[in-house]
């Protein structure tokens, strides 16, 4: 069973390693090296003092661990091989889903993880070489409890995902952690006041108390010599790997064995909706939006996750009494809930063929789904900065936000619609996700990447607005800063307007082309083709992507997930170490080269500038060879033959 | 060839998805007022065109009319003589069916007191009314079909492009179906349907073409196409003869 699902797993995993996903998957394995590595480094007593290595080695492997159970939420449940799928195999509940968890070791997270736990045979090493018998099986049912710790998250998402509440609560707790992680110095300074001098040592009890920390600490134990205490803490780990491995399967075998079903919606009788759809057929997609936006929990699930994170975000530092961050609040709200407005087609799937059959319908798509999420979130906005500025007391504040909240609110009504168009992602379709409702398919990956370009994108639209309040307030001209207000304003609303114009001629002229990527789930082109009558039409192109040859599309994956490597830390950053008699070596390998820093660092960056060209030119050069071919296929054989009916 | 009053023409549409060449110069004519089926094999190609017949698919090559409009030049006014029931494709989930056919209207520039009478009278007919709290997430395949055929009827159009509307749904419900396209052939409107079932497109369709590897391998009137045989005779010979079922699989009677 369980030998049949890897063989399975590993299928599906060479299939999706192709196009865009391959260069997702293997940046995210680069990255996640990075870090391994790092952490190796930490448990070999490379940071801090020697006292502290398994306090801080403790403590990373719970962030690795925390890693693990908000992964569903960012790999939309990381289901390759859907359980519903093997639902009908006469086998126990049980050895499914044994086998299940044995086929969710194959993929690139389980192998970076488990480099990064090697640490702890680092620290083993370091603590005595004796420990290593400790250590090795710690490391071991580390893993173990890791997967098993995200196969059960997802689960217990999955269940609570199917009514209103629970998805609101799935999204506070994941929020919740992601912003701790960012945030969580605010959270440190705060404990280190009230713990005073006993603080490192409460750290220690707290992270080793984790069973992330278990294994860290058997290590530790033998080294003591108390062996008993050390396997103790192993047979701990097993014990909650076993009774996790237990109740999940239970939640399997209730999810195989039941249909989950949809609340009935509330009675269509919203007075003020019914106005709204009547009023013309952007009306009417608002409208329609403004019930999924209650309806879809995914859609809930969303702006809840984009409140609390945006209040943890911004409230932590009151912890220490600082009020700084509260009156922006509102506007982390509104810049996280439109990472998650980018991909709206994708997500609404191959319903966009409705869209595309009904005449002149792709405008009022984007400015009905612009309205319905204005709607949406300006109340929201307007309710937690104004609420939150006032008892901030940071009365400078007032120009800034008031500036930044239109023209972001716009700019990122805007932003999104044109993302959405023309760098949609596709997803599973709705009907066809299983019992998982996070289960939207295996391109998470990709709408992460959309969530980037909107965090980044947003503020930009922002820059005219901020520039006027914040020259007012260096050269201290109120009126200046308050001019920001009405230029956020206008901004905002040239933004919603323009972008919002291109999204929907780029539906008007490529809908077709969107709705085939949603359907295969690879990305398709076109180009404009006189014909013989003089009308101009759109053409189906040669592909590019999907159609490189194997090695080739793993060269470009591979090009353009590890260029940034020699051309940003070892090359750009390295240089300015050198340039700049930066002292202290790190791993920025040409601080180590004396003399030859310089012309190292540059090499670095020739390299890495190399490694993208290369990655560029290869589909460029596919590209041009097929088109060519084209046009010689196309000029030998006439098109338009008709055989008469 | 023809005088482009045609309900719907294809020329030399051709589409290849990667090395496979799915459909390879299909050219067709529904003549005006006529029930038209489109049978062939499982991935002969009859979805890719139809989609493609309709806008829904960019060609590599040809082109397609609806009365004479251009689809990829027009489609503006092609599709608004259009109504059309994909295969398998998704509808807007969190919504109920008369929320779908509600909106679906409203966004066609229906007025209002139109688009509730005409829903009104499609999920009556269709037997859709009682469903008429339920998302469309929650419906049945067959109900997907019938609410997806509602919305293809809505607005009236000229010409019905179906891909396989009877299948996955309920014999009441296909004579329904049935009834509903007669009437609709009778009054004027074209329709053209894809099926695997040759009893059906015998007993509706005046017209037929093969579809086979892509390529149209026979086309006409039903009389014509099958002369004094069954259809179904005429088809399996046109595809191949690939019927047998009778040798092999001898561990399956153990």
């Amino acid at each position: 069973m369980a030998g049949v699902l890897i063989a399975m797993r590993v299928a599906v995993l060479r299939h999706s390693m192709r196009g865009p996903r391959a260069w997702w998957s293997v940046t995210g394995a680069v990255v996640g090296l990075v870090l391994a590595l790092g952490t190796i480094w930490a448990g070999a007593g490379g940071i801090g003092p020697a006292a502290g290595t398994g306090t801080l080695l403790a403590m990373l492997w719970g962030l690795w661990a925390l890693g693990w159970a908000i992964a569903p939420l960012i790999s939309g449940g990381g289901e390759p091989l859907k359980p519903e799928n093997f639902a009908a195999l006469p086998v126990p509940p049980g050895r499914l889903a044994r086998g299940l968890l044995a086929a969710s070791f194959v993929g690139f997270g389980a192998a970076v993880t488990l480099v990064a736990l090697l640490s702890l045979v680092a620290y083993a090493v370091v603590t005595g070489p004796l420990t290593l018998v400790v250590a090795v099986p710690g490391v071991a049912l580390q893993l173990g409890f890791v997967v098993m710790l995200a196969r059960l998250v997802n689960a217990v998402a999955g269940v609570l995902l199917r009514t209103h509440a629970g998805a609101a609560l799935v999204a506070i707790v994941w929020a919740g952690s992601m912003a701790l992680l960012a945030q969580g110095w605010a959270l440190i300074a705060a404990l280190a006041i009230a713990w005073g001098p006993a603080g490192p040592e409460l750290l220690d009890d707290i992270v080793g108390l984790l069973p992330s920390g278990w294994p860290v600490r058997a290590v530790e134990a033998a080294g003591r010599g108390e062996w008993l205490l050390a396997v103790g803490y192993l047979a701990g780990t097993a014990v909650l790997i076993a009774a996790m491995l237990l109740v999940w399967s239970r939640m399997l075998q209730r999810r195989l064995t039941s249909r989950a079903t949809a609340p009935r919606p509330r009675r269509a009788s919203a007075p003020g909706l019914g106005r709204l759809a009547s009023a013309g057929p952007v009306g009417a997609v608002a409208a329609k939006e403004l019930r999924a936006w209650s309806r879809d929990l995914l859609r809930v699930n969303h702006l809840w996750f984009a409140i609390t994170y945006g209040v943890v975000f911004c409230l932590l530092p009151l912890m220490i009494g600082w009020w700084g961050m509260a009156p922006y609040t509102g506007l982390a709200i509104l810049l996280m809930s439109s990472g998650m407005a980018a991909n709206i087609f994708g997500s609404d799937g191959t319903a966009l063929w409705l869209t595309l059959l009904t005449p002149g319908a792709a405008r009022a798509d984007v400015r009905g789904r612009q309205l319905a999420w204005l709607l949406v979130l300006t109340p929201i906005v307007l309710a937690f900065t104004v609420g939150l500025t006032i008892p901030s007391g940071q009365g400078f504040a007032w120009p800034i936000v008031l500036a930044l909240v239109p023209a972001m609110l716009g700019g990122a009504a805007g932003l999104a619609s044109v993302v959405s168009v023309y760098m949609l992602v596709p997803l599973t379709d709705p009907h066809k996700r299983g019992a998982n409702p996070l289960g939207v398919g295996d391109n998470e990956g990709s709408v992460a990447g959309l969530t980037y370009v909107m965090l980044l994108g947003v503020p930009v639209t922002a820059v005219p607005a901020g520039a006027i309040v914040a020259v007012g307030l260096v050269a201290q001209q109120p009126w200046l800063s308050w001019l920001g207000v009405p230029v956020g304003l206008l901004t905002g609303a040239l933004c919603a307007w323009a972008f919002g114009r291109m999204a929907h001629r780029r539906l008007d002229a490529y809908g077709p082309e969107l709705l085939q990527t949603m359907r295969t789930g690879v990305a398709v082109t076109s180009r404009e083709v006189t014909g013989t009558d003089g009308v101009k039409r759109l053409r189906a192109d040669v592909k590019t992507g999907q159609d490189l040859p194997k090695w080739k599309s793993v060269t470009v994956a591979v090009c353009y997930s590890t260029g940034w490597l020699p051309l940003f830390p070892q090359g750009l950053v390295a240089l300015g170490f050198a340039l700049f008699g930066a002292e202290r070596k790190s791993w920025f390998l040409a601080t180590y080269l004396g003399p030859w820093a310089v012309p190292f660092a540059v090499l670095m960056v020739v390299l890495g500038l190399s490694i993208y060209g290369v990655g560029l030119y290869l589909p460029w050069d596919e590209r041009r060879k097929k088109r060519a071919a084209e046009e010689t296929e196309a000029a030998e054989t006439p098109t338009g033959v008709e055989a008469g009916v | 060839m023809s005088d482009g009053t045609a309900a719907l023409r294809l020329s030399g549409l051709s589409k290849s998805f990667g090395e496979k060449r799915a459909v390879d110069g299909v050219s067709l004519e529904v003549p005006a007022g006529s029930f038209f089926g489109l049978v062939g094999l499982n991935g002969a190609g009859k979805t890719t065109s139809l989609s493609m017949a309709v806008g829904l698919l960019r060609p590599d090559a040809g082109d397609a009319w609806v009365f004479g409009v251009d689809v990829w030049a027009d489609p503006v006014r092609a599709k608004a003589l259009l109504g059309v029931l994909p295969d398998s494709l998704g509808l807007p989930e969190r919504l109920t069916g008369r929320e779908v056919l509600t909106y679906l209207g409203l966004l066609r520039g229906l007025e209002r007191s139109v688009v509730d009478e005409r829903a009104s009278e499609l999920l009556e007919v269709l037997e859709l009314a009682e469903a008429e709290r339920t998302l469309v997430s929650e419906y049945s395949t067959g109900m997907r079909k019938k609410i997806g055929l509602a919305v293809a009827l809505l607005h009236a159009p000229r010409l019905l492009v179906l891909d396989e509307p009877f299948e996955a749904v309920d014999p009441v419900s296909a004579l329904t179906v049935r009834r509903i396209l007669r009437r609709f052939t009778e009054g004027g409107g074209s329709v053209i349907m894809s099926s695997h079932v040759m009893a059906l497109v015998e007993q509706l369709c005046d017209h037929v073409a093969v579809i086979d590897r892509g390529r149209v391998a026979l086309a006409g009137p039903l009389e014509m196409v099958r002369g004094e045989r069954a259809l179904e005779d005429v088809f399996v010979e046109l595809v191949g003869g690939r019927v047998d079922g009778t040798e092999g699989l001898s561990w399956l009677a153990s």
